[in-house]
């Protein structure tokens, strides 16, 4: 058993005296107790971003609130955000018109490659797509991503299942690191919780020396790096520094350790099948997100939901009069079904991945970070799907933020609904999706390095046409 | 026969014959050890009759020296190919209005003039259009109108020619010197390389080789199995957690390593660790370790560890080296216009395309000995390592790659229909693939016609009722089954990929066969609504839905081919299991046609209409050639895969003849020069 002041004490002495917290992983922690990060004398107090996505849409005309500004009334999908009213703004009418700059490609990659990068194809040849940059997270995170362990933390609900717990995907990737580097997410929440809050088997003693061991062997595989970089060309030598920075990464990691950390408590029912059973994992997700923020193992995430192609959703079906979600006698799957014009069911998976940001806030309500200040006080939660129905609607985007990240630059009002839609729901399906509010994503990306204190003209590309800038009345 | 309305990258190039290629070396070694008295290949001739490219027809025709004024230069060159070509589509009413690039009809000098104006107004006011006006008509980028010409046939070289005279305008200039042949003898032709990581399979192989350890599945970061190729570098991207993954498994390697790894250490115990260090990385980076490289390791000996410490750090170093992750395209000397790689850098490759492992010790020997230099040593290899028993890995995982079936990963059926489908179901039918593909391709002749219309299979108890058989009793059994299921397409693990949870998946089907058999471009334009329309009365089955979404010409252009071919399958469920009707009892109708001549019902006649293409010959080489470098075929291939396709042709279609000679091919082989070096 440890002593906690002798804890403390030490801790306190290597940060002051600049060395390397030496603390292992995953120590058993004492709920009473805080960690807190020794930060220089008036530095800014961290600022965190998430971002939540859900695929495939939603169903806008029951996403979309009434009423005015401040006294809206949410639709049946966005209803669950009434519990957290406070800390949230409703955007609508946001369009994505980057696809618009693309000559390949399906809808759905056309989409996935550009909604969090703000840019067309980098590579438009079709078995060569490539995304145009790093996606607007991944900048931020290079900015914001500080001396913390994990630059970022990435998790996926359900889908394609690997045997090392670890999505990759390509097709259906949304977040890249940079145009031929796509971004892993854990998608079995055991996998996460063991890499990310270790196994909490070893002794202060074994957890040192592997650390020592660690440092000295990714030593040797950088200069390794260097030694084979010599002999490449351009491109190459590109693919293997990106490779060489998750190392440097890593082997910051390992220097700071992953500080004293409550190892959340993970228990799922037996049988469960990370691949299917996302009402069980969601919320395990969002616990060790939420802790690894109020930790600070990271200042950056994601959640997105990956299966987005056949769900059935069993755990909905009680909502549905009994029914399955899908009717497999009439419907391939779950695309086919958010392909068509709104089907009586549809709304309420797109309801539950609400619901499901609406915990991850509630836990983040719940929980401070080392400086004792509040998770959504210091945070900014993105949500948004990549489209605004299944029929690939790229125009009118559903937009969650919520949180008030650190509160400055001075946050716009929360509790608000920003409408910047082009006419109504109603206009917009007679439209057949094809009418645009001039507001775009760009400039909802703007905004959020914004948030962030950055104060960039632009996120992404504007064709010399689109407008630049954050989203218009978005910030106070 | 002009049956190229959709693109076809690099087939219709290869109809070029106007070209003029490269005929293949003789390779009169290149007989495979198991080759039968009735499979000697003759050197093939160029098709005497090919197709030839219409000529752009110079009108009128310019005096030697003469000087071409931009005007000239485009009603001479450039109008016989938009008259002939695009004016079809991308015109007033046609399928192309929509786009920027509508011109009028070619009736006169004033609308000569009027299309000169809008294609020079194009190409200077947006900078991509000089671009797609070659990449569209040659497919390198999507085009609706499928592939009009290759890169290579003299019109897409006039287009071009116009994209820099429109540029950079001039009233006269001199005519430009004869188009050369792109497949004219003695040229390198490598394509581009990159760098590739390992494969999951690739680094287990390695390292249960090198390092006598097996890594179970899980610690490695896994390939990216969504699209296309497992080796092809996109797959095999190394995110940070997988980052961390390659360092666990490093560290679950080298707590399991012998001490005495690869060396004898009786007679000299003191120094058995390093010299085993030594060893191993040498095996694990496939070539003589550098100075620095050597230094790392002999540095960990040095230091205060224990000997078996020091080996252990020194595994975890290698296991994370690049130079062990990457297949190194180090250069030997450089020629003219390519460099030939390295002889153990080839090694690696031959080795990990043709047995998913490092090099051994042969491999290693006849590179340090230079045989690699000849052709004849390439292939003496090469012949080798495909009779290898561990060839099988590499043609199991072509055609699980090729055939799409990671799609039945974490796959699930609707339990009211099929309500004995698990996991086990999915890993019975790829063990399925994989044995009908050894037993084709490794034991058997490796006819690329035993592969599509073999009457072989194998199947377990979870497989029989899906081909209608009785239980077979425990374990797997060889069956042979009738006429309605030929080959590797009828298949359960191929029918079942390309299916819904409770339906089958003619479009899925149909277009693997355009696009993987044939090698056609689909790409379904970005804003196409794929919606189904739902069952109603006038569209009960899926045939009369599908047939709905035909009134919308952006639809029908793909899937009036699609389609046909797909229905074909219809008779095979969402399972593969055989049903005479649809589910609501009316009659399948699995009828249709592959071009003109290929009438068909059902897939057995299907597979055999389609399987008389050259076409689907020449695709299967195409897509191996790929596999084998790593990434898509490019247009600086064209060459090397015609010269393929003949010979595989040539072959009666031989797959393991064709491996081989895919090492033998420029892209395989060499490298491009690279100037930032």
């Amino acid at each position: 058993m440890l002593i906690r002041g002798t804890r403390m004490d030490r801790r306190r002495f290597l940060r002051l005296s600049g060395a390397a917290a030496s603390l292992p992983f995953a120590l058993p922690f004492l709920d009473a107790f805080r960690p807190r990060r020794a930060r220089a004398q008036g530095a800014a107090r961290p600022k965190r971003l998430v971002i939540v996505h859900s695929p495939q849409g939603s169903v806008l005309s029951r996403f979309v609130p009434s009423g005015g500004e401040r006294d809206f009334e949410l639709g049946h999908i966005t209803a669950p955000l009434d519990a957290v009213r406070e800390h949230i703004t409703v955007v609508t009418g946001v369009d994505n018109v980057q696809p618009r700059f693309n000559e390949v490609g399906n809808a759905h990659i056309n989409a996935n490659y550009t909604v969090f990068t703000g840019r067309p194809f980098l590579e438009q040849v079709p078995d060569a797509i490539t995304p145009g940059g790093p996606s607007i997270e991944q900048v931020v995170a290079e900015r914001i991503g500080g001396e913390v362990p994990f630059r970022r933390l990435d998790f996926a609900v359900g889908g394609h299942q690997t045997s090392n717990g670890l999505l990759t995907p390509r097709e259906g990737a949304f977040f890249w690191v940079g145009p031929r580097d796509p971004v892993s997410a854990f998608n079995n929440p055991l996998a996460a919780l063991i890499r990310i809050f270790g196994d909490g088997q070893l002794s202060p003693e074994a957890a040192r020396a592997l650390r020592d061991r660690r440092a000295s062997v990714l030593d040797g595989v950088l200069s390794n790096f260097t030694e084979m970089s010599r002999s490449l060309g351009a491109a190459d030598r590109a693919r293997l520094e990106a490779h060489a920075d998750k190392l440097r990464q890593l082997e910051q990691r390992i220097a700071a350790g992953a500080g004293e950390c409550r190892r959340p408590d993970v228990s799922l029912p037996p049988g469960t099948d990370a691949g299917l059973d996302d009402h069980r994992t969601t919320p395990v997700f969002n616990d060790l997100l939420a802790t690894a923020l109020s930790c600070d193992l990271t200042r950056v995430a994601t959640l997105s939901f990956a299966n987005g192609h056949a769900p059935s959703f069993p755990w909905l079906w009680d909502r549905n009069g009994g029914r399955p979600i899908v009717d497999l006698g009439v419907w391939e799957n779950w695309h086919a079904v958010v392909h068509a014009d709104y089907q009586p069911g549809m709304e309420h998976p797109y309801r539950w991945y609400v619901e499901q940001l609406v915990d991850l806030l509630t836990r983040m309500a719940a929980m401070t970070d080392a400086d004792g200040d509040n998770l959504l006080e210091t945070s900014l939660v993105v949500y948004l799907s990549e489209y605004s129905s299944g029929r690939h609607w790229n125009n009118a985007l559903p937009v969650v933020l919520a949180g008030h990240h650190g509160g400055a630059p001075a946050p716009g009002p929360t509790g608000r609904w920003l409408d910047v839609m082009n006419g109504t729901v109603a206009d917009l399906e007679a439209a057949n999706g094809y009418r645009t509010s001039g507001a775009t994503t760009n400039q909802l990306w703007t905004s959020v390095l914004r948030m962030f204190g950055f104060d960039d003209a632009g996120f992404g590309y504007t064709d010399g046409a689109l407008p630049t800038g954050g989203l218009p009345g978005l910030l106070a | 026969m002009r049956r190229m309305v959709h693109g076809m990258p690099l087939l219709a190039a290869l109809a070029l014959g106007a070209l003029g290629c490269d005929p293949p070396e003789s390779t009169p070694e290149a007989e495979p050890d198991s080759a039968r008295p009735d499979s000697a290949r003759p050197d093939p001739e160029p098709d005497p009759s090919p197709d030839p490219a219409p000529d752009p027809a110079p009108d009128p025709e310019p005096e030697p020296g003469a000087c071409v004024t931009d005007a000239d230069f485009f009603a001479a060159e450039v109008e016989p190919i938009l008259s002939a070509d695009c004016v079809v589509c991308h015109r007033e009413g046609g399928a192309g209005a929509l786009t920027r690039y509508v011109l009028q009809p070619f009736d006169g000098p004033a609308a000569t003039a009027a299309n000169h104006a809008l294609l020079v107004g194009l190409v200077t006011d947006h900078p991509d259009f000089g671009a797609l006006l070659v990449d569209k008509p040659t497919n390198a980028v999507s085009h609706g109108g499928g592939r009009r010409f290759d890169a290579a046939d003299p019109r897409a070289t006039a287009l071009r020619r116009f994209v820099e005279r429109a540029r950079d305008p001039e009233d006269c200039v001199e005519p430009a010197p004869p188009i050369e042949d792109p497949c004219a003898p003695g040229a390198v032709r490598p394509g581009t390389t990159a760098l590739r990581r390992l494969t999951d399979s690739q680094y287990r192989h390695s390292v249960a080789d090198i390092f006598g350890v097996e890594v179970p599945p899980g610690l490695f970061p896994v390939t990216t199995l969504d699209r296309d190729f497992r080796t092809w570098a996109v797959n095999n991207t190394v995110s940070a957690a997988g980052a961390e993954s390659i360092m666990l498994a490093a560290e679950h390697v080298a707590a399991r390593v012998d001490a005495d790894a690869g060396v004898t250490c009786a007679e000299e115990p003191a120094d058995c660790g390093r010299r085993s260090a030594l060893h191993l990385a040498e095996r694990a980076f496939r070539r003589p370790l550098r100075p620095a490289e050597a230094a790392l390791i002999e540095g960990l000996f040095a230091a205060d560890l224990e000997p078996q410490a020091a080996l252990r750090r020194a595994v975890e170093l290698i296991l994370q080296s690049p130079q062990f992750l990457y297949l190194s395209d180090a250069p030997g000397a450089p020629e003219a216009d390519a460099a030939p790689l390295d002889p153990h850098a080839l090694a690696a490759r031959m080795s990990y395309f043709l047995v998913d492992t490092a090099p051994d010790d042969a491999l290693i020997a006849a590179a340090a000995a230079g045989e690699l230099s000849t052709r004849a040593g390439v292939a003496a290899q090469a012949r080798r390592l495909v009779a290898d028993p561990r060839a099988r890995r590499a043609l199991t995982a072509f055609h699980r790659d090729w055939l799409d079936v990671w799609r039945l990963q974490n796959t699930t059926r609707d339990p009211a229909r099929y309500p004995a489908f698990g996991p086990h179901t999915v890993d019975a039918m790829l063990t399925e693939l994989d044995l009908f593909v050894t037993e084709v391709v490794w034991a058997g002749d490796a006819r690329f016609d035993t592969l599509l219309y073999g009457d072989v299979t194998w199947v377990d108890r979870a497989l029989a009722p899906i081909y209608g058989l009785p239980d077979p009793g425990d374990g797997w059994h060889r069956v042979r089954l009738d006429g309605d299921r030929p080959g590797v397409l009828t298949r359960s693990a191929f029918l079942a990929a390309h299916a819904y949870a409770g339906s089958s998946s003619p479009v899925q089907r149909g277009a693997f066969v355009l696009h993987d058999l044939l090698c056609e471009t689909l790409d379904p334009p970005a804003d196409v609504n794929m919606d189904l329309p739902e069952p109603s009365e006038e569209a009960r089955t899926i045939r009369e839905r599908l047939r709905q979404h035909w009134t919308a010409p952006a639809c029908r252009a793909c899937h009036e081919r699609i389609d046909p071919i797909g229905f074909a399958f219809e008779h095979f469920g969402a399972l593969g299991e055989w049903r005479d009707t649809w589910d609501d009892g009316l009659p399948i109708d699995a009828s249709g046609a592959f071009e003109e001549q290929g009438v068909f019902d059902g897939a057995a006649e299907m597979i055999a209409a389609v399987g008389a293409a050259e076409q689907v010959r020449t695709c299967y080489a195409t897509r191996w050639f790929e596999y084998a470098v790593g990434r898509p075929a490019e247009p600086e291939d064209t060459c090397a895969v015609r010269a393929l396709a003949e010979r595989f042709a040539a072959s009666d279609g031989d797959i393991r003849n064709l491996l081989v000679d895919i090492t033998l091919t420029d892209a395989f082989r060499y490298r491009p020069l690279d100037e930032e070096r």
